[in-house]
């Protein structure tokens, strides 16, 4: 413990050495969070973590903005105001995206600074405002454009219970019709076949049920990659930079994951209900083929719905 | 196939995902406050803009992201982070590309020796070269050993003849080296040829090739007894040629056995030629026969004694000449001289008298016996015998004066060969 004091201590002088503007501070005002962000994203994981990677770790801090937040923190007027010039403009255009129209977004964006000051006083007098979390870890720009869409998050959670916005209504048409319309595809097949119905009915929930727990068992990456693409309908490029990598990365990623959840699936399959290997191939294709035909009796159904709303409305 | 794969399970994720949002949207409504979803387990927003901007360590992202796969409002405000911080992205494409590069160079290499087909082809090649390496070397091993006998039996042969060289007197020497230049086997070796033509001393060792020779020397000698004229000689001649063909058949490469391990490689042609020499001097022999019992019935036996001092400087004269000849009638020569007969036992001198040629009138004559053999002769001829003093003779004469220049030069019996015929002149 002592030698891990010893190294924030050093890596606090190197902080304030390498920030440009140290706002006068000493580098013992720097060590509380220094040690913070130590103990929050690398001593966790890692409680034996060596003096390299602790070294590695705080030399990657921004010093000089972890020097202007510090310097706030501490009731310097100068940085205030340094703060304010330098990130109004970003903290208006995130309030302008989080937000439906300008005055809301000039109302999120001007009670953005009284939420890092903070209006209530911690037990030790200080104010508990939210900009004592920044750790320095990441930018202070994009810190603050994360605190702006927190913000606006909570705001559109408040005014949810009231307003249900015309977007997610709509989301929530659809999905509810495409429940429907599986339900109808399953009667009307059922009509048709009954015994066969039920047979291709029960193999596509157990096609179901093991998909959705070979994705639960995915690595946490690979699992985000997924809900990225798949329930989010984030394109590769943008999927790759939520996940720090480059498009062709994720489309290689996203083709070693199909391939991984296919032979998972096949081998949940295979072991939990007793199916040969063509019997699984046979079922999943089977299952996917009648899902390219809901896809598409979906997309009929709400061409004819928009029609008939056209000319109900004409 | 793949892509079919592929395509189905993206069709079974996509129904997955829009089963999720629905019993997302209708857990939404059941509770109806979304903030109770996810109230205290939200990422603040350092920890949702480090994540976005890549700078965390690994544990600490795996973490986060665990929480971004089950927290919508989260994993939303991490997108538009990510979307608009312009981090530069991790580019794992160049070493996925190396890793590609060494995977095709390893996985190149591992299929290059894991299909069965080109793996036992590998084999087979692997086996024929192995081959075709030990043939070449079996083959240079025969050549060296074939090498090595060859000269081992010039060695031997060159063993084998030096007492008889060291023993033979010069005359004797020259003579047979004569003899063995006459050879007519082009491809005789002249090692081999050497050793059967000269002469051995009399208490060379029994068994061999000149000890043959040597008996067949003296037989010959003792062919003047009228118990052992013709059949002995003639049984000598067909051993001594039936030895030589023997010899000529075998390959010169080959060891030979002892009786033959110096004999002479001649051709079938030589051999052929030797047998029709033997032939001419067994009847040769068998006239001089005839006429020494006659010139000893008549007391005469000087005059063939006398013969022989002129015979011996014919020799020394005559020998440049004689290197040339050939040496199938230059054996029947020597062992059918006229020394041999006046002194049996005198086989040095019976060696000097085989060897005596005389020339006149532009041909050369080999001493046979008692009769004088035109070297041009060939046993193919048909000969025409010639009485001295008949009518024949004196038209013979007239068409070919030298003949008769001849006939009274030399005396006794002859053999000349005039106008590609034989005449016999007795």
């Amino acid at each position: 413990m002592a030698a891990t004091d010893r190294l924030i201590a050093e890596a606090a002088r190197r902080l304030i050495a390498r920030a440009g503007d140290a706002r006068s501070l000493e580098a013992a005002s720097l060590e509380a969070r220094v040690r913070a962000a130590l103990e929050k994203y690398l001593l966790r994981d890692e409680p034996e973590a060596s003096a390299q990677a602790i070294d590695g770790f705080v030399d990657g801090l921004h010093a000089d903005d972890l020097c202007l937040i510090v310097a706030c923190e501490r009731g310097d007027e100068r940085a205030w105001s340094d703060l304010v010039e330098r990130f109004g403009a970003t903290v208006r255009s995130a309030a302008r995206s989080a937000s439906s129209n300008e005055e809301a977004a000039e109302d999120l964006a001007q009670s953005i600074w009284a939420e890092l000051h903070g209006l209530r006083l911690r037990d030790d007098g200080s104010p508990a405002g939210k900009i004592a979390y920044y750790s320095g870890r990441g930018s202070l720009g994009g810190w603050l454009r994360a605190v702006v869409a927190q913000l606006a998050v909570d705001y559109h959670r408040k005014s949810y219970r009231f307003v249900q916005t015309e977007e997610d209504a709509d989301f929530d048409r659809m999905a509810r019709a495409s429940h429907d319309e599986d339900e109808t595809l399953g009667t009307a097949s059922a009509g048709l076949d009954p015994e066969r119905a039920l047979a291709d009915k029960t193999a596509a929930q157990s096609v179901e049920t093991a998909l959705a727990r070979v994705v639960g068992e995915l690595d946490a990456e690979d699992r985000l990659l997924v809900k990225l693409y798949y329930f989010d309908g984030l394109r590769l490029r943008e999927a790759g930079a939520v996940l720090g990598v480059h498009e062709a990365t994720a489309s290689r990623r996203l083709a070693r994951v199909q391939n991984e959840i296919r032979e998972r699936v096949e081998a949940v399959l295979m072991r939990e209900h007793g199916w040969t290997r063509d019997e699984t191939k046979r079922s999943l294709a089977e299952t996917a083929a009648h899902l390219e035909t809901d896809l598409e009796l979906m997309l009929t159904t709400e061409n004819a719905g928009k029609e008939n709303r056209t000319h109900g409305g004409d | 196939m793949n892509q079919f794969n592929e395509k189905e399970i993206d069709l079974l994720l996509r129904r997955h995902a829009r089963r999720g949002a629905m019993n997302s949207v209708d857990a939404t409504g059941a509770s109806g406050d979304g903030a109770a979803q996810s109230a205290g387990a939200h990422l603040d927003a350092d920890e949702l803009n480090s994540y976005a901007e890549n700078a965390l360590p690994q544990a600490a992202r795996a973490r986060y992201a665990s929480h971004l796969v089950e927290c919508d409002e989260c994993r939303k405000v991490v997108t538009e982070l990510s979307l608009s911080a312009n981090v530069p992205l991790k580019d794992e494409s160049a070493a996925d590309l190396k890793t590609i590069g060494r995977r095709s160079w390893g996985e190149w290499l591992a299929s290059l020796f894991a299909s069965p087909a080109l793996r036992f082809g590998t084999l087979a090649l692997l086996l024929v070269g192995i081959a075709g390496l030990a043939l070449i070397v079996m083959r240079q091993q025969k050549h060296e050993e074939s090498g090595l006998v060859a000269r081992n039996n010039g060695r031997a042969s060159t063993v084998e003849e030096q007492p008889s060289l060291n023993h033979a007197n010069s005359s004797v020497a020259d003579t047979a080296k004569t003899a063995t230049t006459d050879s007519s086997s082009a491809n005789a070796s002249t090692s081999s040829a050497r050793v059967v033509s000269e002469p051995t001393p009399q208490n060379a060792p029994a068994g061999t090739l000149d000890d043959t020779r040597q008996q067949s020397s003296v037989s010959s000698t003792k062919a003047q007894s009228p118990a052992q004229v013709g059949g002995v000689t003639g049984d000598l001649s067909q051993s001594v040629n039936g030895q030589r063909g023997a010899n000529a058949e075998r390959p010169e490469n080959q060891p030979a056995a002892p009786p033959q391990a110096s004999a002479p490689a001649t051709t079938a042609g030589a051999t052929a030629q030797a047998n029709e020499a033997d032939e001419l001097r067994a009847r040769t022999a068998e006239e001089q026969r005839r006429q020494d019992e006659r010139a000893y019935g008549r007391g005469n036996s000087a005059g063939a004694a006398g013969a022989a001092a002129p015979s011996s400087r014919a020799v020394a004269q005559t020998e440049p000449q004689d290197r040339a000849q050939s040496g199938a009638l230059a054996r029947p020569r020597r062992r059918g001289s006229g020394e041999d007969r006046e002194s049996p036992d005198a086989t040095t001198k019976n060696n000097v008298d085989i060897g005596e040629i005389r020339r006149v009138a532009g041909h050369q004559f080999r001493r046979q016996g008692s009769a004088w053999v035109d070297t041009a002769y060939r046993s193919s001829m048909s000969t025409t015998n010639v009485s001295r003093g008949s009518d024949r003779y004196r038209s013979l004469v007239a068409d070919a004066p030298e003949i008769r220049t001849i006939a009274d030069q030399l005396g006794g019996e002859i053999i000349i060969v005039s106008n590609g015929r034989a005449y016999k002149i007795h």
